[in-house]
């Protein structure tokens, strides 16, 4: 089977020849459809820098992504806006839902940019509010939603174009526990029930817990990668723990 | 080096300070050109009379443009706001780098000083190149001749300008130091992150609202209408304090009622990003509809006084239009019955006046038919008509053939041939009523002293038989000198032809003799063609140039308002745009989506100011008289395209700051 992402020793410097930053250092993994899949590592590991590359909302220096087979690091910028809009799909830390609109209307938002026809955009709308538990907060304006709410609103925003690839940045950061408990479950559903791909960067253990392999980043590199296999989600979340704590990061940092 | 930092900055941020710059440039171009308009006089063949009116124009213009420095003093220092308001953060960073309020002060300094300098320059090139066109905007008014084209500059104007603007500037620099020596670091280095609460209003509200709107304009409008321009009527009054709590209403209601009504047509809504646009309008205009209410009315005033002026000035035109004839008339007053009319000639005898050689000059009598023009049109003109009406109070005077051909030789004109049971009208009561072309289509004879005659040309002749200026309108009947010979005198009239003679010692001498004329209560008239034509247009030369000046000032003024609080809009909702770019969002649907919002936000207003114009023309064509005549001459033309470039310049400035701000973000 092909996989959904290919990325081929990928490299990103910033900065001029003086004082160059090696963010990303020759990184290669490759994700199946219907993975869940974790990024972890401490802060300045260049995890952003990975998902900014791949959402193509940054450029690699050096190596080339796939996605579904098509190398998105060469490919111009029309065709790249398009390929964004069609296959991926996004979910940011701090939300990014649009204050003026209700909650209904950003996730409409992705569809309308997307293009589709109009008399689809309501059932489909229908159809995610419901699996993400958002049905009766549709009408609601962001200042009006919880944390947890406006989080799941943003989910639903990236999967209701039914993206090839769900790209999320430490989607739980800014939620209390039981607000991040319920998002994940309701990423964990979208990956059963609809095969959904997710690429999820966190640093916290319980959040990484939650997805079936986890790719550890240090310095700009994968330094170890984790696979659930048949674990429980705690067995899981014990052996991550085990990692964390290999990579120096304090244990009761992560909980 | 303050000063390399000063030009770096002002260089960095030209696209924000656009807006500014183009109102700076703006502004000085227009005080320029309307304060040299006294030296436009030079490149003029102008009569002492004419040039004695330009100079009291220019006297009013320069008393006006002391208010008009304040208003555009004002607009100068809240665009500045603004612009320091976008740099707030830059100028807090300058103070963590150490740098002391004294210096950011003096390069805020620098900085003004720079642009002002560059604005000054600019607007006065403009304003040079455009005031060049006012001088055939002023042998137009004044329906006087050019001279060989020659450049004005005029200095006193350019040194006046300099001083205001100075002025201006000075006031901006007092401005920003207060601003950066009263405030504290926090804020400034705080003022870019800034997050502002949104209000939901409930939409049923606002349609109940704008239903209500619609109503009380629609009643404003009525009364209006019915009691017509009388600003001593208090229901007039009434209705125009209708009119503007409506349009306040109106832009309280207006964007409620639209999202909910473009809601409902779901192809429309969910179409790229017309939601999001639908929204950002909504809240802007909800939020702000205080003042797109002022600017509006402001258009709305803006608009009127162009049109009337414009009207004004077409309708001088076709009052003038024959209206003085020859270089000089008599005319005896209208003496009471019984009573004997003056002679002319033994007037001119007691008063030892002689004629000069070059002076041609024709005594003629008019009589009376004895019905008036009631009884003649009475069934054609419509006496609820207000031009018809005014036609109505004229009388008809009838004139010899004999009489008539000699005056036309005065002016060099060929002699008329009658047949010997024929007639014909001199009138410009065509000029002013389409009913009168319908009674003349119609007429086929006219009863003279009890003998019928044939009508001769279907189409009066325009020219009037004597100079008369305060009462233009005039109905004669030509007939065969025996038809008249025993019809009583209605008035008698003399017409003097200037043949190759000096026109301003001709003018001096008929002044002096109508005053003595006045001064011994002599019953005589006398009416120079430079004093008629002066009477007609130096009225509507004045209005004109005082509804362009305040016009374009206000014109202006509505247009930076809206463009500044366009860019407000623009840097708060730089995250907005942000987030749309993230979820996928072209550059194209971007630029679009600021395209429309914008071009709501410019043409809302403009619209309803224009809605208020059609009613208000409606309004100021019944106050003068001026209906069945289209006064969409060249001139409106010429004014339309000069509103819609100011309006559309700010309009496209606006747009591409707005696109730069997002872009830079
Ligand atoms: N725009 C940029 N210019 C220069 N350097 C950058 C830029 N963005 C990131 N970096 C550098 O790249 C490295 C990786 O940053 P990145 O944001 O990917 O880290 P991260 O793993 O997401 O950290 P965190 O967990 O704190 O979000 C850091 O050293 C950072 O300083
Ligand atoms: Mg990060």
């Amino acid at each position: 089977m092909e996989p959904i992402l290919n990325v081929d020793r990928i490299e990103k410097y910033y900065g001029k020849k003086a004082n160059i930053t090696k963010a990303i250092d020759n990184i290669s993994f490759k994700v199946n459809k219907g993975e869940f899949i974790g990024v972890m590592g401490a802060s300045g590991s260049g995890k952003t820098t990975l998902l900014n590359c791949i959402s193509t909302i940054d450029t690699v220096t050096t190596g080339h992504i796939f996605i579904n087979g098509q190398d998105i690091t060469d490919l111009k910028s029309a065709r790249l806006e398009k390929f964004r809009v069609n296959e991926l799909g996004f979910i940011f830390q701090d939300f990014n839902l649009l204050d003026t609109l209700t909650a209904y209307e950003n996730i409409a938002l992705a569809l309308t940019i997307k293009g589709e026809a109009a008399k689809r955009i309501d059932s489909l709308i229908r159809e995610v509010a419901g699996k993400l538990g958002i049905a009766e907060v549709l009408g609601q304006y962001p200042y009006q939603l919880s944390g947890g709410q406006k989080q799941r609103v943003a989910s639903a925003r990236a999967i209701v174009t039914n993206p090839s690839l769900i790209l999320a940045d430490e989607p739980t950061g800014a939620l209390d526990s039981k607000s991040a408990k319920l998002l994940l479950e309701s990423f964990e559903k979208l990956n059963r029930e609809l095969q959904a791909t997710i690429l999820m960067v966190t640093h916290d253990a319980f959040t990484a817990s939650y997805s079936n392999r986890i790719l550890f980043m240090k310095d700009g590199k994968v330094f170890n990668e984790l696979v659930r296999g048949n674990d429980s989600r705690k067995q899981f979340f014990g052996r991550i723990i085990e990692v964390v704590s290999l990579l120096g990061g304090d244990v009761s940092d992560v909980l | 080096m303050y000063f390399r930092i000063a030009w770096s900055s002002v260089r960095r941020s030209f696209k924000d300070y656009a807006i500014y710059f183009l109102t700076l440039s703006f502004a000085v171009c227009l005080f320029y050109s309307f304060n040299s308009l006294e030296a436009q006089q030079s490149v003029l063949q102008m009569n002492q009379s004419s040039a004695d009116y330009l100079k009291k124009i220019a006297g009013v213009i320069s008393i006006i443009s002391v208010g008009v420095s304040f208003v555009l003093g004002g607009l100068i220092v809240y665009a500045n706001g603004f612009l320091i308001k976008r740099r707030k953060k830059e100028l807090g960073i300058f103070m963590t780098l150490g740098m002391g309020r004294n210096k950011i002060s003096f390069i805020l300094v620098l900085e003004t000083f720079l642009i002002g300098c560059l604005a000054l320059g600019i607007g006065l090139t403009l304003g040079i190149a455009v005031s060049q066109s006012f001088s055939t905007l002023i042998a137009g008014l004044f329906n006087a001749k050019m001279n060989v084209y020659e450049f004005v500059i005029s200095y006193s104007a350019i040194a006046k300008t300099c001083l205001y603007f100075g002025l201006i500037f000075a006031s901006v620099i007092v401005f920003n130091h207060v601003i950066v020596s009263k405030v504290k670091l926090i804020d400034l280095l705080n003022a870019a992150k800034k997050n502002e609460e949104l209000k939901v209003k409930n939409a049923w509200a606002s349609i109940i609202v704008f239903l209500i709107s619609v109503i009380l304009l629609g009643i404003a409008y009525k009364i209006a209408i019915i009691t017509g321009l009388d600003p001593y009527n208090s229901i007039f009054i009434l209705s125009l304090l209708l009119g503007i709590v409506g349009t306040m209403m109106l832009f309280l209601g207006l964007a409620g009622f639209f999202l909910l009504l473009l809601q409902r047509n779901r192809n429309f809504y969910f179409k790229n990003l017309n939601m999001f646009v639908l929204r950002q309008v909504h809240n802007k205009i909800n939020t702000n509809f205080v003042s797109m209410t002022v600017i509006s009315l402001m258009l709305f005033v803006t608009l009127l006084s162009l049109f009337v002026v414009i009207n004004y000035k077409a309708n001088v035109d076709k009052t003038a239009e024959g209206m003085a004839p020859f270089s000089g008339s008599m005319v005896t007053r209208w003496i009471e019955q019984g009573k004997e009319i003056p002679d002319i000639e033994e007037a001119l005898n007691n008063a030892d006046f002689r004629f000069e050689h070059k002076e041609k000059h024709e005594f003629f009598n008019v009589y009376t038919l004895g019905i008036s023009i009631k009884e003649m049109m009475g069934q054609y003109l419509d006496e609820n008509d207000k031009s018809d009406k005014l036609l109505l109070n004229g009388e008809i005077g009838v004139v010899r053939l004999s009489d008539y051909n000699r005056i036309r030789a005065l002016v060099k004109e060929d002699a008329i041939d009658l047949d010997d049971q024929a007639a014909m009208i001199i009138s410009n009561y065509g000029n002013f009523s389409s009913n009168f072309v319908k009674f003349m289509e119609n007429l086929e004879n006219v009863t003279v002293n009890g003998e019928s005659l044939r009508i001769s040309h279907t189409k009066p002749v325009k020219e009037n038989i004597v100079n008369a200026p305060y009462w233009p309108y005039f109905f004669y009947i030509v007939v065969p000198d025996r038809v008249a010979l025993e019809l009583k005198v209605s008035f008698s009239a003399l017409d003097i032809e200037l043949h190759g003679g000096d026109i301003e010692s001709f003018e001096e001498r008929y002044t002096d003799l109508y005053k003595q004329f006045s001064d011994n209560d002599v019953e005589i008239d006398v009416y120079t063609k430079e004093k008629a034509v002066l009477v007609a247009y130096g009225i509507s030369a004045f209005l004109t140039f005082l509804g362009l000046y305040i016009g374009l000032v206000f014109l202006m003024s509505s247009a930076v308002v809206l463009a500044l609080q366009q860019l407000v809009e623009a840097s708060d909702s730089v995250h907005r745009y942000r987030v749309l770019k993230k979820i996928g969002a072209t550059d194209k649907m971007i630029n679009q989506t600021i395209f429309k919002q914008t071009f709501i936000y410019f043409f809302v207003p403009f619209a309803v100011a224009v809605m208020h114009t059609i009613v208000g023309v409606r309004i100021m064509n019944d106050f003068f008289a001026t209906h069945n005549r289209s006064v969409l001459g060249s001139s409106a033309g010429l004014l339309a395209v000069v509103i819609i470039l100011i309006y559309g310049g700010y309009f496209y400035t606006t747009y591409s700051s707005y696109k730069s701000i997002v872009r830079n973000s």
